[in-house]
């Protein structure tokens, strides 16, 4: 009973129409991924489209449309699909074995392609099998002798190409679960000279999947210096020299831009995107600074080279500010602008508010204070920072092999066929007789064909070795 | 700069005339059974690659970086590879020059869009342009220009198929390779087209892991290249596990290379992305 229910899922397990209609559900499912905007990609619009279709909220929310590719139904239709593979993988390489064994067989046949090829020469049975051997050594097929005539082989190593295609794909599939089973991606901002720790509850923002386990490395990053590469006047990519300190000493550095992240023991550092952190300083009337701090500065959407701004509340004060920085400040048909993002002359264009009633509109020059009531604000320092994507992925070399095998598979499926003749011989009064037939596993239109010629080829330069 | 760049707009009007004409000679020859305009034809698609090509050189050396940063880049270079492919195809095999009959019109529909929109060269960071990324244009430029011969194939297998049952007679048609060889050339670039889509998509996933440190984002054009790869690959699992053959297959690697064109062209029209450089 129990056997005839497994045999059972184990065919269902292992049916090809099953993957065909897995490869159709996800197709669609992905589909509708798309159709419906994604919560993730842009709230916004996911918002406006919901408003447009109030119909659809109830099967959106139940079947988390909107959060298709994380949901739980998607991920059990990945699943599903795994085990579909792989049960229809094992399946292939049993059968790859049983043909590798029995890749020599005489027992196979071409349709159309019967004793219809034959020819006859005037030359030995002993002769004519010598020179077609000659033949089809130079074509490089690996011959196997019979007494009644020969097999020809080549690319028998082809029958693998399947199965090496199917593992790499599961490869990647088991990769991609076990990204979202045990992954930590975040970000953070570091500023130049300041000390990053891989405490978790410091991180700006953070993601751990289910699964992760945070064992801390113990160490520190920080940022030694960055700096900015033009090319010509256009800015081309920050440069931030990243370094990795542990008990106290640094043990490695190196200079990371965007696409050359820093690895230490699968910690990936990347490079995101980049602001300024001026030192603000806020004296009370007496002179003693009530805050002074640096204070970041964000890229508009997260853009480089375009306008850095930030809103803060200087804590134990009721006031707010709004302001945007400039690290090379210019003033250019009325409109404020930088002219380029180093820093050269700073100047902040600040908006600040006591209790949401506007008492400043201005700028704020590095070193040159502004009286806000009976408080004084100025700019010091100004340094960089650079917002670091920060992840830990035991998926990733994986996928990454996954790819490569996957890759290679297909490769070969589309360039290695594996290629069988037959040929056999009989004597004849006046000579031989040959026949041939031939089976390839793919374009078999196509290779009827080739073998067409091949024949062709063959009985010419027989026969021309006969008439020598 | 502007200088070379106005002659390679001028180059690449001239290759737009060049495949103008030979798309009217192709439709013409079929219609109208004019089977000596066929050589013509091919000889004015020669003429306008070489122009072509020299067109997009001159843009490559004078903006320092490969065909694929704006709408109009992407394009031509589209168009190129398309041309290129059915050249290469019908140099092999003389009897399927009639394909410049599906393959022209619609290189001249992307070479019309490309000359419609805006010529000026896009700025690229340097960190933007790891191997990665030139994998995944190149391959992104061979798998199109594979799907549109696959679908151009199918397309000729149908209408070869169409004229054979009704007993209409095209003695071009006849010209042409049997309907089983069209099948098995459509298969094989179709299975072309789903390995260089296979690069494409791990060649960009890697790059975008190097660059944003995740391999995959869901992002519409991510999405939309990852179902024209299933819907290949289901097209290579019907051929061979069901045993799909004709018609039915030849209307999937159409469906197929349409999904490929809306990867391209079409997603990005409706949601925004992060292949801004598509967006026309």
């Amino acid at each position: 009973m129990i056997k005839q229910i497994t045999d059972k899922v184990w065919k269902l397990a292992k049916s090809r129409k099953l993957a065909i209609w897995l490869i159709i559900i996800l197709t669609l499912a992905s589909t509708i991924g798309i159709l419906v905007p994604q919560k993730r990609l842009d709230s916004k619009e996911y918002q406006e489209w919901m408003l447009n279709n109030p119909g659809l909220i109830k099967i959106i929310n139940t079947f988390k449309l909107n959060h298709l590719f994380h949901s739980r139904w998607f991920i059990g239709l990945g699943i599903l699909f795994l085990i579909n593979l792989t049960a229809c993988t094992i399946e292939q390489v049993k059968l790859a074995i049983r043909r590798w064994k029995n890749f020599e067989q005489l027992n196979f046949a071409i349709k159309d392609l019967n004793k219809t090829k034959e020819y006859q020469v005037n030359s030995k049975l002993s002769d004519t099998k010598l020179k077609m051997e000659n033949v089809l050594n130079k074509k490089r097929y690996k011959l196997n002798l019979k007494n009644d005539g020969l097999i020809a082989t080549k690319y028998k190593w082809g029958l693998w190409s399947s199965v090496i295609c199917h593992i790499g794909l599961i490869i990647i599939i088991i990769a991609a679960l076990s990204s979202m089973m045990f992954k930590m991606y975040g970000y953070d901002p570091i500023a130049e000279g300041q000390v990053f720790t891989e405490r978790h509850e410091d991180y700006f923002y953070i993601e751990e999947a289910p699964f992760f386990n945070e064992d801390h490395l113990g160490f520190k990053a920080t940022v030694k210096d960055q700096r900015i590469i033009y090319d010509g006047n256009k800015f081309d990519k920050l440069e931030t020299d990243l370094a990795i300190i542990k008990n106290g000493r640094m043990i490695k550095e190196q200079t990371v831009h965007k696409g050359h992240p820093l690895i230490y023991k699968g910690v990936y550092f990347y490079y995101d995107k980049h602001g300024y952190v001026p030192l603000f300083t806020l004296l009370n009337k007496d002179k003693d600074p009530i805050y002074r701090s640096f204070t970041f500065f964000d890229t508009i959407e997260g853009k480089n080279g375009e306008e850095f701004n930030m809103e803060y509340q200087f804590p134990q004060t009721n006031l707010k500010i709004k302001a945007t920085f400039y690290p090379d400040f210019a003033i250019k048909d009325g409109e404020y602008i930088t002219k380029t993002e180093l820093i050269k002359n700073p100047v902040v264009d600040l908006e600040v508010y006591k209790s949401e009633k506007k008492i400043y509109d201005g700028l704020l020059k590095q070193d040159k204070p502004i009286q806000l009531g009976d408080k004084t604000l100025t700019m010091g320092e100004v340094r960089g920072w650079t917002g670091f994507v920060i992840s830990r992925d035991p998926g990733n070399t994986p996928i990454f092999i996954g790819f490569i095998v996957a890759l290679i598979g297909m490769i070969m499926i589309y360039l290695v066929n594996p290629r069988r003749l037959k040929v056999e011989f009989e004597e004849v009064e006046n000579g031989t007789k040959i026949y041939i037939y031939g089976k390839q596993d793919k374009y078999k239109a196509d290779f009827e064909l080739k073998i067409k010629g091949l024949v062709k080829e063959l009985y010419t330069d027989c026969h021309r070795q006969a008439t020598d | 700069m502007i200088k070379i760049l106005k002659l390679e707009i001028i180059l690449f009007w001239i290759a737009v005339g060049f495949y103008a004409i030979s798309t009217f000679m192709y439709v013409t020859a079929l219609t109208f059974k004019k089977e000596k305009f066929f050589p013509k034809a091919t000889l004015l698609v020669k003429i306008g690659l070489v122009v072509h090509s020299i067109a997009l050189i001159a843009r490559w050396i004078e903006v320092g970086h490969g065909p694929y940063m704006t709408p109009y880049e992407v394009l031509s270079s589209n168009a190129w590879m398309s041309t290129v492919a059915f050249l290469l195809l019908q140099y092999r095999n003389k009897k399927l020059r009639v394909l410049g009959t599906f393959v022209m019109p619609a290189v001249f529909i992307m070479v019309g869009i490309a000359v419609m929109s805006s010529a000026e060269a896009g700025n690229v960071p340097s960190s933007f342009l790891l191997y990665w990324l030139i994998v995944h244009v190149l391959f992104a430029k061979l798998a199109y220009g594979s799907s549109m011969i696959s679908g151009g194939l199918a397309g000729l297998y149908l209408y070869k198929e169409r004229s054979d049952r009704l007993n209409k007679s095209n003695y071009l048609l006849d010209k042409l390779p049997s309907i089983e060889q069209l099948d098995v050339l459509s298969y094989k670039f179709g299975a072309f087209a789903f390995i260089m889509l296979g690069v494409m998509i791990a060649s960009g996933a890697v790059w975008a892991n190097k660059a944003w440190g995740r391999y995959w984002g869901w992002d519409p054009v991510e999405t939309w290249a990852f179902i024209s790869w299933l819907i290949y690959a289901l097209y290579l699992h019907l051929r061979v596990m069901i045993g799909w053959r004709g018609k039915k297959a030849a209307w999937l690697a159409v469906f197929s290379f349409l999904m490929v064109v809306f990867s391209y062209f079409g997603i990005t029209f409706i949601y925004p992305t992060v292949h801004e450089n598509l967006t026309v």
